[in-house]
């Protein structure tokens, strides 16, 4: 009787322990924190394994748009799901480094990848934005014209998918005003690879 | 003393098998291969006609795709998103304005963002 109680018991604890351990995101990883907005999130997938997408992020055809590249640029690397993952738990948690969201900001708004802040792609013909915003991610202009980035932010963009240019028009645009390559980060999977993953999203409203 | 104990267990084994239950339905331990039973179809002996048929419908299909310039698809009203993995987060920033935060973890670059691209 003993040995039966106890070993529902271990079975019982064993159960409960892996809430996320039956769809994880790597077979060492089941869940990772990260800062959205003050706020500790835990990123993990959904756990359903019967669960189905539906909405928006589930269409295969969108008008004028098509494939995009691999790469924008050979000097900038692209990353994956487990890349940005980690960016965000070795870069955006030490606030060195910063997770952007091109797409517009009412998308930004309903729902968007946890520890990303939210710059509308419609910012690429408004330069006296972008040099702001440049000041805001820690590059100086000096007075010669040049760009000092020493003590600039590692940047990650992303945007609606894999059929979307507004990143790479945006890396472009950094890379003519003199952002470093080696800071920018192009997650080419963008918001909808990151839904059909199932992982954890953040409301904004 | 012995009576009490045998009765606990009992009532701890009973407890622990419901949570046990609600768990398996809860995250769908049961894998779909002992439920779903597969399926085959048979389409080497479909009829000729139906096959033209098809063909022809396909090629109309997509005809329409190369000249069509609707904004967007369209989704289907029935088909609602699920919001199954999101997690509602207002920003502690602007409530640090009045109250003091112990998170320790201030998202300024994000704040500074908001406040800049608000016209946009």
């Amino acid at each position: 009787m003993k040995k039966i109680i106890l070993g529902i018991l271990i079975f019982s604890i064993y159960s409960m322990a892996g809430q996320y351990d039956k769809v994880r995101i790597s077979p060492d990883t089941s869940y990772i924190y990260v800062y959205h907005k003050g706020k500790a999130v835990k990123i993990h997938r959904i756990q359903n394994i019967k669960h189905k997408l539906v909405g928006e992020y589930t269409k295969l055809y969108k008008p004028n748009k098509y494939i995009q590249p691999a790469k924008v640029n050979r000097k900038i690397e692209t990353i994956g799901e487990i890349e940005l993952l980690k960016f965000m738990e070795d870069k955006s948690n030490s606030k060195q480094g910063i997770v952007i969201d091109l797409r517009e900001k009412h998308q930004y708004l309903k729902e968007s990848i946890p520890s990303a802040s939210n710059i509308p792609f419609e910012i690429k013909d408004r330069p006296e934005k972008l040099e702001k915003v440049l000041e805001i991610f820690g590059a100086k202009r000096l007075s010669s014209g040049k760009l000092d980035t020493s003590n600039a932010l590692d940047i990650a963009f992303y945007c609606d998918g894999l059929w979307s240019n507004k990143s790479a028009l945006i890396i472009k645009k950094f890379i003519e005003l003199g952002y470093p390559t080696n800071k920018i980060y192009y997650y080419r999977g963008g918001f909808q690879m990151w839904k059909i993953l199932g992982l954890t999203t953040v409301s904004n409203n | 003393m012995r009576q009490i104990l045998e009765h606990f267990s009992l009532m701890l084994v009973g407890i622990l098998s419901i949570i046990l239950i609600y768990l398996i339905v809860q995250y769908n331990l049961i894998d779909d291969e002992v439920i779903i039973e597969s399926v085959k179809i048979d389409t080497t002996n479909k009829p000729e006609k139906l096959k033209i048929k098809a063909k022809t419908k396909t090629n109309d299909y997509l005809k329409n795709m190369e000249t069509y310039r609707d904004v967007d698809v369209s989704v289907s009203k029935s088909k609602n998103e699920i919001n199954m993995n999101t997690v509602k987060v207002k920003s502690e920033v602007k409530v640090t304005n009045k109250v003091s935060t112990n998170s320790g973890h201030k998202d300024k670059v994000g704040d500074a963002l908001d406040n800049l691209l608000q016209d946009l």
